[in-house]
């Protein structure tokens, strides 16, 4: 992702901070479906997530020139297609907090034959995604759709990197609790 | 090592743990089999969150509002300078605003009694100089009554110049139009 035709994501940042629109093109061709991808894991509705990925690509042209490359482009979009996909999430649900519930993770990790079996009935994967947090959802995401290290993925959610380790344990014992469970789990209707 | 490096484990699986990280669980993993079943669990997590999550992203109408909306959103590393030099020349402008201002009638002139006026809408370029300024106003024997606007316009009477001498208006927003710092005038109705 971090190359496209010979150009690194890097360069097309550095062509955009001197107002090349078609760097802008190229940019958003390398990276749309990563940022939507993300959006969407937050917002929920694809219309939602579509207005996020269409403000975090003017602001990555308006902030190209401020892009010094400390960190790589992919989490430097990303870290500002969280702070868009949270105003969203926000103003349509006041309520929303930008943490990890804690949620008391039950001890008895069930049998990974079992959990495994279970992994594959993809409607139900779905449906105990959905019902983790926001937080875990999203980081599950970063660390196995996106394939972040910890400390990229500390940065794009802004929290420690104890907190980013903590989290995605926590994420994956939960995720698995529900997915060994014997309670029957459905996927949410869009919208709710 | 004792413990189980269950919290590193994620970052194994997606193949982005330090080398140093790496191979501390590595070895641990050659001889945990609690640890490889987990691994086993995350590396599936992983293949089917990679095919869940993969949505489709929408077509190219959000691409064409991107690239539609970039130029009005730009904000290049140059704007500050060019910001910095705008606030000096609205600065300048205002400046000769106060020094060309001359209050023409006095407060107590009854309505009706003022002498109708000719005056222009004159629009100078950002990078407008205030010696190209006075020089024009010079010209036209202009004086700045009002602006510049929210749009940057200026009024601009033009003394001595009664509203019925179309030649004498005619020339005078010839050599304003015909100056470069000057991009739009127009005659006040």
């Amino acid at each position: 992702m971090s190359e496209r035709d010979g150009e690194t994501a890097e360069a097309l940042i550095a062509r955009m901070a001197r107002g090349e629109e078609r760097a802008l093109a190229r940019f958003y061709d390398a990276f749309h479906g990563r940022v939507y991808a993300f959006a969407l894991r937050l917002v929920r509705e694809p219309a939602d997530a579509a207005e996020v990925l269409n403000e975090v690509m003017l602001e990555v042209w308006r902030r190209a020139a401020g892009f010094e490359g400390r960190s790589r482009a992919l989490t430097w979009v990303l870290g500002i297609a969280h702070h868009k996909a949270i105003d969203r999430v926000r103003s349509r649900r006041p309520a929303f907090a930008d943490d990890a519930v804690l949620e008391h993770v039950a001890d008895d990790a069930p049998a990974a034959a079992e959990v495994l079996a279970r992994l594959e009935d993809r409607a139900r994967l779905q449906a105990c995604l959905e019902r983790l947090s926001d937080a875990h959802r999203l980081v599950l995401h970063l660390a196995f759709f996106d394939d972040l290290p910890y400390p990229e993925i500390a940065e794009v959610v802004g929290v420690p990197l104890g907190t980013v380790k903590t989290r995605v344990f926590h994420a994956k014992q939960l995720l698995k609790q529900c997915l060994a469970g014997d309670e029957p789990v459905r996927a949410r209707a869009p919208g709710g | 090592m004792n413990e189980h490096p269950e919290e590193l484990l994620p970052w194994y699986a997606n193949g982005t743990l330090a080398p140093e990280e790496h191979e501390r669980v590595e070895r641990h993993l050659a001889r945990c089999a609690r640890c490889r079943e987990e691994l086993e669990v995350l590396r599936a997590m992983r293949r089917e969150i990679k095919t869940l999550d993969a949505a489709p992203a929408p077509g190219d109408v959000v691409r064409a509002r991107v690239l539609r909306a970039a130029p009005g959103a730009r904000r290049p590393a140059w704007m500050p300078v060019a910001l910095a030099a705008s606030v000096a020349v609205i600065a300048l402008q205002a400046a000769l605003l106060v020094s060309l201002w001359r209050p023409a009638e006095p407060r107590y002139a009854p309505l009706g009694a003022s002498p109708a006026r000719v005056t222009l809408q004159v629009r100078f370029a950002p990078d407008a100089t205030e010696r190209e300024m006075r020089a024009l106003l010079r010209a036209v024997n202009g004086t700045i009554v009002d602006g510049p606007g929210a749009l940057g316009v200026y009024r601009i009477r033009l003394e001595g110049v009664e509203p019925d001498e179309r030649e004498r208006v005619r020339a005078a927003i010839a050599t304003l139009r015909a100056a470069a710092p000057v991009t739009h005038v127009e005659r006040e109705p």
